[in-house]
């Protein structure tokens, strides 16, 4: 049985009418990068806050490693969980190296001393430690946010738009080190509105939208999902669709205009057999569904992500 | 906690609002200094009394700091760390009142250790001409338990309202209100301002403000022809009430603060 390190059973919050979150179920598996998608204002970051225990969920309820919110022993759960939520907490008018002390200290970390270069090394700011966080850029901050939460070792990790300010490099970057980490056993939970950046690290999905979670699924089944298909154009699908499956083609979808062909399609060959049925289509695309169109059509087409 | 409190510090000792207001605090004590040698009425009793009001002077500055500190956990985000650190909210609020008081306290020591030093070391220090040492030993009590208020009233308004501007305003006025009603009410008494006696169990800062504001006190006593060598003798009710009154406001403030904020939200 798959284990999860985050499960939430009828999570619901309310801010006075306003539903933000409502009734979700979510299951995210140890081990995973859990990109988290949804429109803005769907809900991700109020589920991200309530589970990291900044805001009281108004009905249902939540387990961090199998450990109930309730429970009092979610305090020592949460010592190996770090969060972004929003954007990094830093003290600007403390340098980079004394905002690591701070958090060193509320970490209960003693050896900060070796403890502190390294993580600044670990996120390209070595030689930026002596620096105001209020002087570094966003992306610095973001990667010095980044090196606050590390220093705990956290197991489970909630970045919420981390890749938000980052130049391409620097998106890159926290790629890298996000794969890297999760190879180290870290799970994570990432938010981002740029799905190219999360099809490349996530391994499970969750898809949000009017605080509702609509699918959490694999990748692995997101990608047959997404699986190429091969649209036809003809003023007669019904006919073409005949023609189609006297062709010997079984994954067929007909549509007001078109035809959807989920089978391996050669073009060209397909066309002259079309042709020798008498046949003529007016325009054949070959496409493949990404995140972004299985998101939209889940949703029913509104782009917002 | 121990951890909350240590990093609390450190935050605190490399705050530049604290550094700058203690500062301020030894550059007021010596420009206070310099005007009362300037106007011959220097000495080290009266600027005892007189330095450490919550409602006047430097004591003013205490929770307009103080709710500087504690609402800037809020607006950087670093409180928000600390939950998600896995600290009970509880502890963090308790790690806010406990930074807070060595916050009050450090501020308040130095300006008074360097206020009263230096205008003894000029003027001198007639222990005499305000009760002696029992009284001394009194009114620090009171002192001590004072800013315990002041620092559970700005902690409590920082947390509450987690606006800087809001929370300086009502702690402010809530300050020089509970400061000066002492003075109000023993001119509008009259003579008998043991009449006053309700106040001291209702008015966390009475005692302190009562003689805080002792020379528009002795002078309007002297005036009306009360007998002003009473004004500082200690009873056990006074003592009592002095102590009390101050430490049950604190801690109706702190429990208070503590269940609205273990309540709420954070952003």
């Amino acid at each position: 049985m798959e284990k999860y390190v985050i499960e939430t059973k009828g999570l619901t919050k309310k801010y006075g009418d306003k539903l933000a979150v409502n009734n979700v179920d979510m299951h995210v598996p140890q081990g995973s990068v859990y990109g988290f998608v949804g429109e803005n204002g769907s809900g991700k970051t109020t589920i991200m806050r309530l589970l990291m225990g900044l805001a009281i969920p108004t009905k249902g309820q939540y387990a961090l490693f199998g450990v109930d919110s309730k429970d009092r022993k979610i305090h020592e759960v949460r010592k190996h969980i770090s969060a972004i939520v929003e954007t990094p907490s830093l003290v600007p008018s403390l340098s980079a190296y004394d905002n690591l002390k701070y958090a060193c200290l509320y970490y209960g970390i003693s050896n900060y001393k070796e403890v502190i270069p390294e993580a600044l090394k670990n996120v390209g700011l070595e030689d930026t430690g002596n620096k105001a966080a209020k002087h570094l850029s966003l992306g610095m901050r973001q990667r010095l946010g980044i090196a606050v939460l590390l220093l705990n070792k956290p197991t489970l990790m909630l970045l919420d738009e981390p890749m938000n300010g980052l130049d391409p490099s620097g998106v890159a970057e926290l790629r890298d080190l996000i794969i890297h980490l999760n190879k180290q056993g870290i799970s994570f939970i990432v938010s981002s509105h740029i799905l190219s950046e999360l099809e490349k690290i996530a391994t499970h999905y969750g898809f949000i939208s009017h605080g509702k979670i609509l699918k959490e699924i694999s990748a692995s089944d997101l990608a047959l999902e997404c699986q190429k298909y091969t649209d036809l154009k003809h003023n007669e699908p019904g006919k073409l669709k005949e023609a189609l499956v006297a062709l010997g083609y079984k994954e067929i979808k007909e549509f007001p205009n078109s035809v959807r062909i989920y089978d391996d399609v050669k073009p060209l060959e397909l066309l002259k057999a079309l042709e020798k049925k008498g046949i003529e289509v007016s325009d054949v695309k070959t496409s493949e569904m990404n995140v972004e169109d299985y998101y939209l059509n889940l949703i029913g087409g509104e782009k917002n992500v | 906690m121990f951890n909350i409190i240590r990093a609390s510090l450190f935050k605190l000792i490399k705050d530049w609002t604290f550094r700058i207001t203690m500062m301020v605090g030894i550059g007021l004590a010596a420009l206070l200094i310099g005007i009362n040698a300037g106007i011959g009425q220097l000495n080290g009793q009266t600027m005892f009394l007189s330095s450490v009001s919550p409602s006047q002077n430097f004591g003013l500055t205490v929770p307009i700091n103080l709710v500087v500190f504690t609402v800037s956990e809020f607006t950087c985000g670093t409180i928000r760390n600390k939950v998600i650190a896995g600290h009970t909210k509880f502890k963090i609020y308790a790690g806010l009142f406990l930074t807070g008081l060595v916050f009050t306290m450090s501020l308040m020591i130095v300006y008074l250790g360097v206020i009263v030093g230096l205008s003894s070391a000029i003027g001198g220090f007639d222990a005499n001409a305000i009760g002696g040492g029992t009284f001394i030993g009194c009114y620090i009590v009171y002192f001590l338990t004072s800013y315990i208020f002041v620092t559970a009233l700005s902690v409590f308004f920082g947390a509450l309202l987690r606006n800087i501007g809001g929370s300086i305003s009502i702690s402010v006025v809530s300050l020089v209100l509970l400061g000066m009603i002492p003075l109000i009410i023993t001119l509008a008494i009259g003579k008998e301002f043991n009449a006053a006696n309700v106040q001291m169990w209702i008015n966390p800062l009475y005692m302190l403000g009562l003689y805080a504001n002792s020379s528009s006190i002795i002078n309007f006593l002297h005036n009306v022809g009360a007998d002003t060598s009473a004004f500082y003798m200690q009873n056990a009710q006074m003592i009592i009430a002095g102590i009390l009154t101050p430490l049950l406001w604190s801690t109706i403030l702190f429990i208070s603060g503590a269940f609205i904020f273990t309540r709420r939200d954070l952003k």
